[in-house]
């Protein structure tokens, strides 16, 4: 019998405390079809902290009409492709810092690629979640998976969890839910998030950390103020041009969450 | 003070408080864990709180019957409380203990196995490689794949059971109904995706608003490094009389964000036609009209029979058409569309009719030669200006012009006696002028404001000379409307509605002229009308009650007999649609009672020659034709497991209609129809099922049609005989989708006619096509087809065999080699039988001759 425990401990773990890695395909179909992405991300989690990052800033593969994307821009932590004849967009590296326990996660934000970040500091919990009945679980990865629903910011998401991976945890800001989330669509195509790859053999234990922690941030609600702010300076810069329009109109930016701003007229 | 403790006492004493202490098997309190609260009888998670550092008080918000509590935890084995029928004003304490579970620690790489298709609202998106097998060339041969898609022998495509309104590029409609130009020519490796889309309007103020349910399907292009694509297809062969035989087909498209254009060049003579552009078309604009509400009628009909199998094999042509169809989004407010096409053809044919008419005990033997040359030509233009005053308001108007010309010069045999020189000509110029406002009122709601002037006028010639006798018939038609309506639309949560009022007024002269007879008569018709219709939603169930009031004021003025005849009426027209709709199957149920004033082909007292034989003449009324009707249609469309099932069933039935009365002898058909009360009657049903099997890459497709027609008619003055027409017709598809080189499909169809009155004629036909296609290595490709045709089952040794090659030479991703031939059995004559409630027909038709081609393709 001695001997047949070490064996054991050697395949498995009696372990509490989740070490997760996941890789997720994050898909975002913009209203201009040629903007549109799908971002390779990986999530880091241990039982108290997870961070979600996005590091593959050169590689063009990830949007969906790749082989009309060129590098206009280039620089270690921004680059700006232009897609076909005038659609332009950006990555930026992104680090999604969670600390659960706390209920407080931490994002970097940018509006344009030319434009400083801002550090955005927001509570975990601000979904309403639905757990749906459903006869049967959804199996992903082999793992088996329960279905929930919400409304969030604008629009309306489906999401499978399973609590056989870790307690909480979710790619992006989707959390709240009791069990890991591995799978995320808005109900009007404009999101899908997937797991494609989810790793628990981790030797070492995962060490995370806020990387934001001496970073002035600010709060979700002050986002539209932010873009009111570059709204000023796109209207002078406007203004000052020979032949200047006498309205202009601002609308976006094009973005997951409903910022509270609508449309904007200048006069 | 005290008003806080009292809220304090309310909260606790109206519901439960849950309170556990989680500990493991060291006595540790257990750091992170979820608490699930289930209603157990339907095992559903209704609320769930997370537990920090083991000590949980929880305030539950719903009311349970039997509730289970679930306790969860990575790394441990769940835990569960039940409490049966919980007390409102208790507090429940536990101390759970949870034991450490062996989790088993994991890599897991996920293959993406992406659904095929997405769904985004109203609209289904398919991905093109997700359903192709490398034997599509065309985008109507990918269409055929399409669970909910369905695409007829002509071509014709509907989604869901409905025609389409459109197929559209990258969003843009630039074929109007014209839509076969774009799916029969553009390759589908231009083609990303595929979208399906229902409640498609045209006007995209509204969107949101109109309601009508209309579908179509749009192009989702490959973004490639050019605007231009196309394809050039060249052909040159023989024919088996050693002329030559050639096809040429040519189109290049061009997308751009601000022009978008089509053109395209066909020259053939082997027997494939395109006159698709001028059918009968479907779509209706917000108004429920369609541009068939101006045509009149071409009374001499330079069609002798179309025989039941594919035109290509009768269709002895020498065809050039040419279409040009262009959008240009001049600025963000204005566009301008157009859409050009011309077709000229020369058309040979040899047909002999032999007719058995079976009238009182007596046998009527007739029979009809014709050696036929026809030439049509008809151009067509359509221009259409769309102006977006501000996001209001849109200004369109619209354009069409369709000038035809058409002679057919044949020799005619009567009887096998009597030779005749035939000279028919119809010439025809259809102007359609439309002027639209639209005003959107707000989000939900929206003004529209239509006139339309219009003008349809065929005048045509039917001269047949011998030595003895001669006719020249003269005969027009033509039809002038101008027409006005108001339509106010709007869209709340529960219910929709579209209400429309309007004005019409619509003169329809007619003018005959042969060395006896002549007509003079014109048809007037004034109507006012309004429509009705609301569209209330109820959870799964939907509603729509329509009320049609119009006041139709019809004269005749028939200046041969110097006399005027008025009619002033008002009709009223209901009908009811119950719809409902549940995740992958709709059921309907519509009524509905409509009331038809007279046609202007009823309008004419005296003799017309329509042909060598048959002569017509009316006695006009001012009857309305009445009709109930009462249909439920059910459709069923499941995505995953690309399932369809459809089926109608619609009956139908008049309290009158124009009755023919038929005077048949050896030479003339005299045909007379006058309005008689005499109920007719229709019965149609059809079933039709369409399923993928994934595992035998198999796609069987099975449809069976039941049609019965009850109707009057009179016969060399007999009383008025009820006779009954049943048509019965099955067919089953099987086409395969192996990975392997060889692949097939097969199509056979029994189809059962059966004509009743005092005797029965029954005919039963079937045929098989079969196509084998053999992948010989990556560069060539060879499909074989062969169609079998057996127009009367009891005569079997009259049956045809037709056989086609094809053999495919792929040199590189641009350029393709084809050699190609058509009907190596080389096979002349198509015979068939038909029948109706007093005669028996054999039919006989010469065919394109067997020709072989040699193709070069080149792709850009």
């Amino acid at each position: 019998m001695k001997y047949i425990i070490p064996i054991f401990l050697l395949l498995f773990s009696v372990s509490h405390s989740q070490n997760l890695n996941v890789e997720f395909n994050f898909t975002i179909n913009k209203s201009n079809d040629l903007a549109s992405t799908t971002k390779k991300y990986i999530l880091e989690q241990n039982e108290s902290k997870s961070i979600f990052y996005f590091d593959l800033i050169k590689d063009k593969t990830q949007f969906k009409n790749s082989e009309i994307a060129e590098v206009v821009f280039d620089r270690d932590s921004v680059v700006a492709y232009i897609i076909g004849d005038d659609v332009i967009e950006f990555f930026f590296k992104e680090k999604h810092f969670k600390d659960f326990k706390n209920n407080f996660q931490f994002y970097n934000f940018a509006i344009g690629y030319k434009s400083k970040p801002s550090y955005i500091k927001e509570e975990i919990n601000i979904f309403n979640w639905e757990i749906s009945s459903t006869e049967k679980d959804t199996i992903i990865g082999g793992f088996n998976c329960k279905k929930a629903t919400t409304q969030f910011r604008g629009r309306n998401y489906v999401a499978y969890f399973t609590n056989e991976l870790a307690n909480e945890g979710g790619p992006w800001k989707f959390d709240g839910l009791p069990g890991f989330i591995l799978k995320v669509d808005s109900s009007d195509g404009y999101l899908s998030i997937y797991a494609t790859k989810i790793n628990t053999k981790i030797e070492k234990k995962i060490k995370l950390e806020n990387p934001y922690l001496n970073k002035k941030t600010i709060a979700f609600v002050q986002i539209k103020d932010m873009i009111l702010e570059s709204d000023k300076k796109y209207v002078k810069k406007m203004r000052s041009l020979p032949n200047a329009p006498d309205k202009i109109s601002i609308n976006g930016p094009e973005s997951i969450e409903n910022f509270g701003l609508g449309e904007r007229v200048y006069e | 003070m005290y008003k806080y403790i009292f809220l304090l006492i309310t909260t606790i004493s109206f519901s439960q408080t849950i309170n556990i202490n989680i500990t493991n098997e060291e006595g540790l309190l257990v750091d992170n864990c979820n608490i699930l609260f289930k209603e157990k009888s339907n095992n559903n998670v209704n609320e769930f709180t997370k537990v920090y550092n083991g000590k949980s008080l929880y305030i539950l918000k719903n009311v349970y019957d039997e509730l289970e509590i679930e306790i969860q935890s990575y790394g441990y084995i769940s835990e569960t409380i039940l409490i049966s029928k919980p007390l409102k004003k208790n507090k429940y304490s536990y101390d759970i203990k949870l034991y450490s579970k062996i989790t088993e620690l994991k890599e897991v790489v996920l293959v993406s196995k992406q659904n095929p298709f997405k769904i985004k609202n109203d609209t289904v998106v398919f991905n093109v490689s997700k359903y192709s097998d490398g034997s599509e060339k065309k985008v109507e041969d990918l269409l055929k794949k399409l669970p909910g898609i369905e695409v007829d022998a002509n071509g014709s495509i509907k989604y869901k059971g409905k025609q389409l309104e459109t197929v559209t590029l990258d969003g843009d409609n630039i074929f109007n109904s014209n839509y076969k130009l774009g799916t029969k020519n553009i390759n589908i490796d231009m083609v990303d995706e595929i979208e399906a889309i229902d409640n498609y309007t045209n006007n995209l103020l509204l969107k949101g608003i109109e309601s009508e349910g209309k579908v179509a399907l749009n192009l989702k292009l490959k973004k490639g490094k050019s605007d231009f694509s196309g394809n050039f297809e060249n052909a040159l062969g023989l024919k088996n009389d050693l002329n030559s035989a050639y096809y040429s087909n040519s189109y290049l498209m061009q997308i751009s964000s601000k022009v978008k254009s089509f053109g395209l060049l066909n020259l053939n003579n082997i027997g494939r036609s395109d006159t698709y552009f001028y059918e009968k078309q479907q779509n209706k604009s917000l108004d429920r009209i369609s541009d068939d509400d101006f045509r009149t009628k071409k009374l001499i009909s330079d069609e002798l029979f179309n025989p039941s199998i594919d035109p290509i094999r009768y269709n002895i042509n020498n065809q050039i058409y040419i279409s040009y169809n262009n959008l240009f989004k001049i600025n963000k407010r204005l566009t301008f569309k157009s859409n050009l096409n011309f077709i000229t053809d020369k058309i040979n044919s040899n047909q002999n009719i032999n007719t058995v008419n079976f009238i009182e005990n007596n046998l009527v033997n007739t029979n009809d030669n014709y050696s036929s040359l026809k030439k049509p030509n008809v151009f067509s233009g359509e221009f259409e200006l769309k102006y977006n005053l501000s996001k209001k308001t849109l200004f369109e108007g619209f354009s069409k012009q369709y000038f035809e010309k058409t002679s057919v010069y044949s020799t005619y045999l009567k009887n096998n006696e009597i030779g005749f020189q035939n000279f028919n000509k119809t010439k025809g110029y259809f102007s359609i002028n439309k002027f639209v406002h639209t005003w959107k009122v707000s989000s939900n709601k929206a003004l529209q404001a239509n006139i339309y002037y219009t003008f349809d006028e065929i005048p045509q010639t039917f001269e047949s000379i011998n030595s003895f006798e001669n006719i020249n018939q003269k005969s027009k038609f033509k039809k002038s409307t101008l027409l006005l309506n108001y339509n106010l639309i709007g869209k709340s949560k529960n219910f929709s509605y579209a209400f429309q009022i309007g004005s019409g007024f619509q003169r329809n002269p007619y003018f005959s002229d042969n060395s006896s007879d002549f007509n003079n008569t014109t048809f007037k018709n004034n109507y006012y009308f309004s429509n009705s219709r609301l569209k209330y939603y109820y959870k799964k169930i939907i509603i729509v009650p329509n009320i049609s009031l119009t006041n139709y004021t019809l004269y005749l003025e028939n200046t041969n007999l110097l006399s005027k005849t008025y009619s002033s009426n008002f009709v009223f027209e209901p009908s009811l649609d119950i719809i409902f709709k549940e995740k992958k199957s709709t059921y309907t149920v519509s009524y509905s009672n409509t009331q038809k004033p007279i046609s202007e082909e009823f309008i004419f007292t005296n003799n017309v020659y329509i042909n060598n034989r048959t002569i017509v003449k009316n006695l006009p009324s001012f009857d309305y034709q009445k009709t109930n009707s009462l249909a439920f249609n059910y459709f069923f469309n499941d995505l995953y497991t690309n399932t369809t099932v459809n089926f109608t069933s619609q009956f139908q039935k008049s309290n009158g209609q124009y009755l023919s009365d038929f005077s048949i002898d050896e030479n003339f058909s005299i045909i007379k129809n006058s309005f008689f009360y005499e109920k007719n009657s229709s019965f149609n049903t059809n079933f039709r099922i369409s399923k993928f099997i994934d595992k035998l890459s198999l796609n069987l497709t099975y449809s069976s049609t039941y049609i019965k027609n009850k109707y009057p008619n009179v016969l060399n003055n007999s009383d008025i005989r009820k006779n009954t027409n049943e048509v019965f017709k099955n067919t089953f598809i099987i086409r395969t989708g192996f990975n392997s080189k060889i692949n097939f499909e097969n199509s056979t169809s029994l189809k059962i006619i059966t004509s009743k009155s005092i005797i029965t004629n029954i005919n039963n036909s079937l045929n098989n096509s079969y196509k084998i296609r053999y992948k010989i290595n990556k560069k060539y490709k060879a499909s074989i087809k062969w169609d079998v045709f057996i127009p009367n089952i009891k005569n079997k040794s009259n049956n045809y065999n037709f056989v086609d090659f094809e053999l495919n030479y792929k040199l590189n991703d641009k350029i393709n080699f084809i050699l190609a031939g058509n009907n190596l059995l080389n096979l002349k004559y198509f015979k068939q039988i038909e029948n109706n409630d007093f005669s028996s027909f054999i039919s006989t038709t010469n065919l394109t001759q067997q020709f072989f081609l040699f193709n070069m393709e080149y792709t850009f």
